[in-house]
């Protein structure tokens, strides 16, 4: 992007002037918690190294906020860009010992937060087939199909095709298969 | 939601499923408002705001608090924004431990407060790492005893086994030649082999109790610690004749005590064994001299090692650490064999030893 480049770096200095730290503050309050749920949920971190990725991302989207066309798009890809090499490290960095048969214990705590019925909504997103999930976490996240298209590199139709498998897959899994609504 | 919206307005993309929607949708808001509750975010928002000088300058009630580098502040935030989970006893312990690492640095402390910080993230992931380890997994040590006050001799070398209550060391020469073995396990108490008498004997009981380590942050919790430590590094004993309930309960809580003491700062990263190991070392006047090598994957210690000083000697003992699923096959080296043509004799003479 625009660091190392000195002159442009102290561009981006001052127009962090112009950003509002209450606005910025509200959107990591909104979208920091919703952030580490998604990135738990397309790589299998745990809560701990899920925040500290976050962290990092909100701090590298900080640095160019006003050069982003979508800042939440960027911030949400960064972050599960960072998690997955964090995923790839840690297998490249192994032998690990211990396999880990339970979840450390914030996330054992977050289980204990959520109902049974949540709990299970939960698993069966993580258990989808890499390209449902990650249409379907990007789809919770709240992002359109053309925001998902550009981030994934999709076609829109391709986005729409994914989660309806995805929602498939998951009404079968839940028992809600067969109640259409419409 | 968008997604829902739209497809609610008819443009959905098959599969339309309300109830569907609305678990999906109550399930994803449900874990983030869960997480929220987790994370310090008003902490993670100040070192966000920190990690940028001009939004810093210009709203007051977001500051950095005196005294921090936007760049400590960062990291410290970074590291530390996860400390306050409902009912999680072991995360706020060890976030009060990785509180003592930064905010009391031991004396003669040079470091940086970057080195600090990585240092409390680090214990922190151990402490967790190990209380998760504790009642879940088998401790395999191998420990190794040099220098002038090993045992006479020579070097020994010990394998611990160390799962809940039970418990099992065997020590043996550098030759291989096995001296004792003993062991306590829940069914059958405490057994004790003495090879070189040929002996063996079994006192029957409860076997060990287990007892937690106590463990408070702050120099107060040091005297556990070295206590905890001196138990976990004198397996060779002799058994006989000790309370069972006086060795600390498992090998993990040992180390989660050795640790609790917070005088440990980070040294940089070594090779251990294949892996890549974060390097934590006492600092100097600690009342234990120790270096810990951590998994970056599992943040579980690899290797341990603890250097004692008496008035005329030095005795350094190596704890080389495997984490062991509770298998059968596992568990079978918590039993304690008593080889044939073994004599049983009372518990109070198998442990002399033979001139």
């Amino acid at each position: 992007m625009l660091l190392g480049d000195g002159t442009r770096s102290s561009l981006v200095g001052e127009e962090l002037k112009r950003v509002n730290p209450a606005e910025i503050g509200t959107f990591y309050e909104r979208e920091m918690p919703r952030l580490v749920v998604f990135v738990t949920t397309r790589t299998g971190l745990d809560i701990h190294a899920a925040a500290d990725v976050v962290q990092t991302a909100f701090e590298k989207a900080l640095t160019r906020w006003p050069t982003l066309r979508n800042p939440r798009a960027w911030l949400y890809r960064v972050a599960q860009n960072e998690a997955l090499a964090r995923c790839e490290a840690l297998r490249r960095e192994g032998p690990i010992h211990l396999a880990p048969d339970r979840p450390d214990p914030l996330s054992a705590a977050l289980d204990a937060e959520l109902r049974e019925e949540q709990r299970e909504v939960m698993a069966h997103l993580r258990e989808l087939p890499p390209k449902q999930q990650e249409v379907m976490a990007w789809t919770l996240a709240g992002f359109g199909d053309a925001e998902i298209a550009e981030v994934l590199g999709l076609s829109t139709n391709a986005v729409k095709q994914s989660r309806y498998y995805a929602r498939r897959n998951l009404a079968k899994r839940l028992g809600l298969a067969g109640r259409d609504s419409r | 939601m968008r997604w829902m919206l739209r497809r609610r307005r008819g443009h959905g993309d098959g599969g339309g499923n309300a109830e569907l929607d609305a678990r999906l949708s109550e399930a994803w808001e449900g874990a983030a408002v869960a997480v929220g509750k987790m994370l310090d975010l008003p902490a993670g928002k100040e070192a966000l705001l920190a990690s940028s000088g001009p939004l810093r300058a210009e709203d007051a009630d977001l500051r950095v608090p005196g005294g921090l580098t936007g760049r400590v502040a960062r990291q410290r935030r970074r590291r530390l924004n996860l400390p306050l989970v409902a009912g999680g006893a072991a995360v706020l312990t060890a976030a009060g431990v990785a509180l003592a690492v930064v905010a009391v640095p031991g004396p003669g402390d040079s470091r940086t407060g970057g080195q600090a910080v990585d240092t409390a993230y680090v214990v922190k992931r151990l402490d967790s790492a190990l209380g998760a380890a504790e009642p879940g997994a088998i401790a395999q040590l191998t420990v190794t005893s040099t220098g002038s006050a090993a045992t006479p001799g020579g070097m020994t070398t010990t394998e611990e086994w160390s799962y809940g209550a039970q418990w099992r060391s065997a020590t043996s020469l550098p030759s291989g030649h096995p001296l004792f073995d003993q062991g306590f396990r829940a069914a059958s108490a405490y057994t004790f082999v003495n090879y070189e008498a040929r002996t063996w004997a079994r006192q029957a009981g409860p076997g060990r109790r287990a007892e937690p380590v106590p463990r408070v942050s702050g120099s107060r919790s040091c005297a556990s610690a070295v206590s905890a430590l001196s138990w976990l590094f004198q397996p060779q004993l002799p058994g006989p004749g000790l309370p069972a309930s006086s060795r600390p309960s498992t090998v993990a809580s040992a180390l989660r005590a050795a640790i609790s003491c917070g005088a440990l700062t980070e040294a940089g990263r070594h090779r251990v064994d294949g892996t890549n190991a974060v390097e934590l070392v006492s600092r100097p006047g600690s009342p234990i001299s120790e270096t810990i090598w951590v998994s970056p994957g599992t943040y579980l210690p690899e290797r341990v090692v603890v250097r004692l000083a008496f008035i005329n000697a030095v005795l350094q003992r190596t704890a080389d650490i495997t984490w062991l699923k509770p298998t059968a096959q596992n568990l079978d080296k918590l039993t304690v064999p008593i080889p044939a043509g073994f004599r049983q004799v009372p518990l109070t003479e198998a442990g002399k030893v033979v001139p």
